[in-house]
């Protein structure tokens, strides 16, 4: 009964205080009252932008020739609202355990994922492990990006692959405010 | 001497016609005398039952999630006694010029007002200036407890994008009414 008359008390308290907060009219030639407004959000986060790569065999052929790696990057957008306009991003694979593997069924080749931002900020991606803090910037980028999503195909790799085959995977990328 | 003269008729005409109006009793077995009673107001308005406006995170949230904007009213009771009801709003914001902008201090965030009347859709109002003539159905001063106007307060999805974290915005809205 006293939590219950406490929290009464609470309530009335809170309704007076924003009773005391509006000004209201007194009649008369003109009349003015006033309001307070007030906002605020949680931290949000986004991640757009977002394209799909493809490794054609042209260019892993070439890759594999010259002894170089295949290299693919995106442009996409990272956005957060806190004030430093930060953001971490948590990579996983589709392959065993998260790992950054791709496959044709049968079997699986290893990649790679680098995000860098805007500010030079972040590198090679760990799967399933949170990355450094990266800065964003306007919700949208304004329609464009503000970080580099890089996927590398080992020329090793590349020499393990077999023909007549499609390697596919999925690369979630998690973005978080903190 | 003649201006003079003039004066003092005009006068003496204003005293006869204040003194017709009110008839005098004769001396009899029962007297009857009467006066006329003017009443006269002036033009007076009231605006009462404001309330502040609170967008709080999930709202803002739920917004800036789904690319709407977010927007809040409050129905409020404003009286007027002209004769047609009429009125009208002069809202004006506590940011640069007046303009309707809140704030945490570094950062300002936008705002929109709308007025709705007793009958009518909302109308958009403008920092500073006088709206067009709203009507209100009050027949006293507060409204005999109900509401006769609708305010109204938006805030679009692109600036939600602007808001930052861990911070409030706030602001101070004058509604200033007047009868002409």
């Amino acid at each position: 009964m006293e939590f219950v008359k406490s929290a009464l008390a609470i309530l009335a308290l809170s309704a007076s205080q924003v009773a005391v907060a509006a000004t209201q009219g007194t009649p008369g030639p003109t009349s003015t009252g006033t309001v307070t407004i007030n906002a605020t959000i949680t931290p949000e986060v986004q991640i757009n932008n977002l394209n799909d790569l493809t490794f054609t065999a042209t260019e892993l052929r070439t890759a594999l020739n010259t002894g170089a790696d295949a290299v693919k990057k995106d442009v996409v957008c990272g956005f957060s609202n806190n004030p430093d306009r930060s953001y971490f991003v948590t990579a996983t694979g589709d392959g065993s355990g998260g790992a950054f593997r791709l496959t044709d069924g049968t079997r699986s080749i290893a990649y790679s994922v680098e995000y860098l931002d805007g500010f030079g900020n972040g590198g090679a991606l760990t799967a399933g492990t949170k990355s450094v803090a990266h800065r964003g910037s306007d919700f949208n980028c304004g329609g464009s990006g503000n970080a580099v999503l890089t996927i590398n195909l080992a020329n090793s790799v590349i020499g393990s692959m077999e023909a007549t085959t499609t390697y596919t995977g999925v690369l979630t990328l998690l973005v978080t405010p903190t | 001497m003649n201006f003079l003269k003039l004066s003092v008729s005009v006068a003496a005409i204003s005293l006869s016609v204040q003194a017709f109006a009110a008839t005098q009793g004769t001396p009899g077995p029962t007297s009857t005398g009467t006066v006329t009673i003017n009443a006269t107001i002036t033009a007076e308005v009231n605006i009462t039952n404001l309330n502040d406006f609170t967008f709080d995170a999930t709202t803002l949230r739920t917004a800036l999630n789904t690319g709407a904007a977010s927007s809040k009213t409050d129905a409020v009771c404003v009286w007027s006694n002209n004769v047609d009801g009429g009125y009208f709003i002069t809202a004006t914001g506590n940011g640069a010029s007046n303009a309707f902008t809140l704030n945490d201090g570094t950062r300002t965030l936008p705002y929109t007002v709308n007025w709705t009347g007793t009958s009518g859709s909302a109308t958009a109002l403008t920092a500073g200036t006088k709206s067009a003539k709203f009507t209100s159905n009050a027949t006293a001063p507060d409204c005999g407890g109900a509401t006769t106007a609708t305010l109204g307060i938006g805030i679009a999805n692109a600036a939600i994008a602007t808001m930052e974290a861990t911070t409030t915005y706030t602001g101070v809205l004058t509604l200033l009414v007047s009868p002409t």
